[in-house]
């Protein structure tokens, strides 16, 4: 193998690259730099054309791999030098500078550029970059057979004289194209093929900026270094080039620099602009995509999924779906489990009585352990299903969909996107819902967002109103769960656009979201969302319900011994009897809906303290009015204990905090009354 | 062209990437690029269902980027860009 020596061509940029036969002559071996974003195939065509004499080292003064190796093509000698994947010749990342610094201080013959054929505008921002570099350029598109199986039809001949430069269309797994490749290399070592790129323009906004920098600087850049590449530079902000210049210059210079830089702040706009204008010409010219409706699954279903009006009926749809399997599925085996828990209930005071218990240690376990914390396990059926679907819907790439068609109902609140995340995390649970406003910026915004996250039914609240309707209104427990779901989403959305308007003002968040691809869902993925959230419900109902539920029997038990209506319980009750009456409901349904400020689940808790069999006896003691009141009351009351504290700790105010509790109070007391009033008036 | 989206984007009307394509007249892998480029520059901030804020969520583990919304605001340096 020949020695390596090699010319350094400097200054070839902005001409037609061709070189002298004295030139010819020197060259023993054509170096040749391999360019490319990752994943491009870049290293397969290196390791095909050099094998066995790759040589792996570092960069000088880096810790990033260099690799080169030979390769014989003809009666040349080609060095390759694998460059860093990039995705474009900016300063943000040590590759990029290597591989832009390699190419203006080594100069090699000819920088191959390796494409993605499938996403050719992924890849020309680079080239765009290069082609301002002193070295040829020869572009190669990879994965000709990947873009041809997504119907992407390239054309590399027109692509080619767009460009200006060579470019051949290969599949470097199959290593065909490989030899053209190195042929279109040699041509232009060679100067057997013109090299005259189209290079990307400045705009003619920023051209005199440009030539009066390129003034300024012409006696201070270092060689190689291009004096119209260092000011263009200079115009994109980039850091590097900025000391480079700024180590030379003298200081009144600087002040003069720095006030045209600081006037053209947003020049990179239009500098990286021009490139994509520059990119999409090209792609215009010589690619052809699959026409919308060849797309694929995902465009047909977008088409109906996010449709402004189809994809709310679909949402709805979803949603009764989501309430309907809950209670075809569900709810059959958490009845199973309420029967097998009522004989373990009697079973364990059976057993505790023959072997002399005092009463009230039977009622403790009984009633105030199993009935209560036994009671609220038993949920866990209707909270498989619902995670379940709902991880369903996440992990398929259709709760994006659910935020974009209801992003016009957040804008109507001065909301957007941003404030949906938090929102749907309500669904699940309200407190990481209050807690994920973190994420929005704007202070109005994301007060608006704390205020109005509790409106989101959570995951206890909607299991709680599953749980009571089907136990009080049979057949039509779906529906009625269904309704009262679209009532707190339109309260919501009611109050958000009052609020917005009277309260919290300021200007709405502008923004985009990209909706990820439909995928095949994995049923692991789900079990596991499933777990966690179950495992996360069970620790609840180990802790926080059982103190509560304890709390809640001693207050019934004590000091009457047993009969309730002595207990410390019913002087609380009774002092609230007054606003339970304006909703029909006794003072017992009262406290278990108090009881829910600790945790939502507390209210079947309670009530299975205080009344034993819910199923059995509840229906006794409401009317359907006060049945339906009690079910909106639950929905649209304060929130737990824990959410309250979170909103304190994100709104940063005890002010905003007050409000918000006492703004779900007020609503809940005056939605659950005149449900209650109407609903007495129509079915009297 | 990048000010073109982001003064399309501050008008408000069009919500996903492959509307923006359409009304700034690119392919829809091309607005994907810019949006990015965007970004970097700072004229953009990314955000994604879960935030590093949702650490302490028990629901965290459950996130999958992939799968997840991902939306780009429009930052106060973008907003001054439009207006300039």
């Amino acid at each position: 193998m020949q020695q390596h020596r090699r010319h350094h061509g400097t200054g070839r940029m902005g001409r037609a690259h061709r070189l002298s036969p004295e030139a010819d002559a020197e060259i023993d071996t054509v170096v040749v730099a391999l360019a490319g974003q990752p994943n491009v195939g870049k290293s397969t065509i290196f390791n095909l054309l050099t094998g066995l004499t790759q040589h792996v080292g570092n960069w000088p003064g880096k810790t990033v791999a260099q690799k080169t190796g030979h390769h014989v093509h003809g009666d040349r000698d080609l060095l390759f030098v694998d460059l860093p994947g990039t995705y474009s010749l900016t300063a943000s990342s040590v590759e990029e500078r290597i591989a832009r610094d390699y190419i203006i201080t080594e100069a090699p013959d000819v920088v191959v550029a390796v494409v993605d054929a499938a996403i050719p505008e992924r890849s020309l921002y680079l080239l765009a970059e290069l082609l301002l570099l002193p070295a040829p350029v020869v572009l190669v598109l990879n994965m000709m057979d990947v873009a041809e199986q997504e119907g992407i039809q390239i054309e590399p001949k027109v692509l080619q004289a767009a460009l200006g430069l060579p470019v051949v269309p290969v599949v470097a797994t199959r290593n065909e194209g490989i030899q053209e490749m190195l042929d279109a290399v040699v041509s232009i070592v060679d100067g057997t093929e013109a090299y005259e790129p189209r290079r990307p323009t400045v705009l003619k906004d920023h051209q005199e900026v440009l030539e009066t920098l390129i003034a300024l600087i012409a006696d201070y850049v270092p060689r190689p270094y291009p004096v119209p590449w260092v000011a263009l530079k200079l115009l994109e902000g980039d850091e590097q080039i900025r000391e480079l210049v700024w180590e030379r210059v003298p200081e009144e210079l600087k002040t003069q620099l720095n006030a045209i830089l600081y006037k053209h702040e947003d020049a990179v706009l239009d500098v990286a602009g021009a490139r994509y204008a520059w990119i999409g010409r090209m792609v215009r010219a010589a690619v052809v995509r699959p026409k919308v409706g060849q797309v694929g699954l995902t465009s047909r279903l977008d088409a109906v999924l996010t449709h402004p009006i189809w994809g709310i009926v679909a949402l709805l749809a979803v949603l009764a779906g989501v309430f309907a399997l809950t209670y075809t599925v569900a709810d059959p085996v958490q009845g199973w489990m309420e029967g097998i828990l009522g004989l373990f209930s009697a079973r364990v005071g059976d057993w505790l009585a023959a072997r002399g218990s005092p009463a009230w240690a039977q009622d403790l376990v009984a009633d105030g352990l199993i009935g209560s914390v036994g009671m609220v396990v038993t949920f866990s059926p209707i909270l498989m299903i619902f995670f379940a679907t709902l991880g369903f819907l996440e992990d398929t790439g259709y709760m994006a969909r659910a935020a974009y068609v209801t992003d016009r109902f957040m804008h109507m609140m001065g909301l957007h996107g941003k404030s949906f995340m938090p929102l749907l995390l309500g669904f699940g649970c309200n407190v990481p819902a209050v807690l994920g406003a973190r994420i929005i910026e704007s202070r109005r915004a994301r007060l608006l967002t704390i205020l109005l996250a509790p409106l989101v039914p959570c995951a206890a609240q909607l299991a709680v109103v599953t749980v009571l309707a089907a136990a009080l209104l049979g057949s039509s427990a779906a529906l009625v769960v269904w309704s009262l779901v679209a009532l707190n989403l339109v309260t919501l959305a009611a109050l958000g656009i009052l609020l917005n308007r009277f309260l919290v003002k300021g200007e709405p968040a502008v923004f985009i979201m990209e909706l990820p691809l439909f995928h095949v869902p994995n049923p692991r993925t789900i079990g596991l969302y499933v777990w966690h959230n179950i495992v996360a419900f069970l620790r609840k109902a180990g802790s926080v319900i059982l103190v509560a539920s304890l709390a809640i029997w001693f207050l019934s038990y004590f000091p009457g011994g047993g009969d309730i209506g002595q207990s410390y319980l019913a002087r609380l009750g009774r002092a609230i009897e007054p606003v339970g009456r304006l909703m029909g409901m006794p003072w017992p349904v009262m406290v278990s809906l108090l009881t829910s400020f600790v945790a939502k689940e507390n209210t079947i808790a309670t009530l299975g303290v205080l009344y034993g069999d819910i199923e059995a006896s509840l229906p006794a003691v409401l009317t359907l009015p006060a049945t339906l009141a009690l079910l909106v009351f639950q929905m649209l009351f304060v929130p737990c204990i824990a959410t309250v504290a979170a909103m304190k700790q994100e709104s940063g105010s005890w002010k905003w905090t007050m409000v918000g509790v006492g703004l779900l109070l007020a609503l809940s007391l005056a939605a659950a009354i005149g449900v209650y009033q109407v609903g007495s008036l129509l079915w009297r | 062209m990048l000010k073109q989206v982001l003064a399309v984007m501050a008008e408000g009307v069009v919500r996903t990437q492959g509307e923006l394509a359409t009304a700034v007249g690119v392919s829809l892998p091309l607005m994907s690029e810019m949006v990015v480029q965007l970004a970097v520059q700072g004229y953009l901030e990314e955000g994604t269902m879960c935030a590093d804020t949702c650490d302490g969520c028990a629901l965290h583990v459950t996130c999958d980027e992939d799968r997840s919304l991902q939306m780009w605001t429009l930052t106060e340096k973008g907003r001054r860009a439009v207006q300039t």
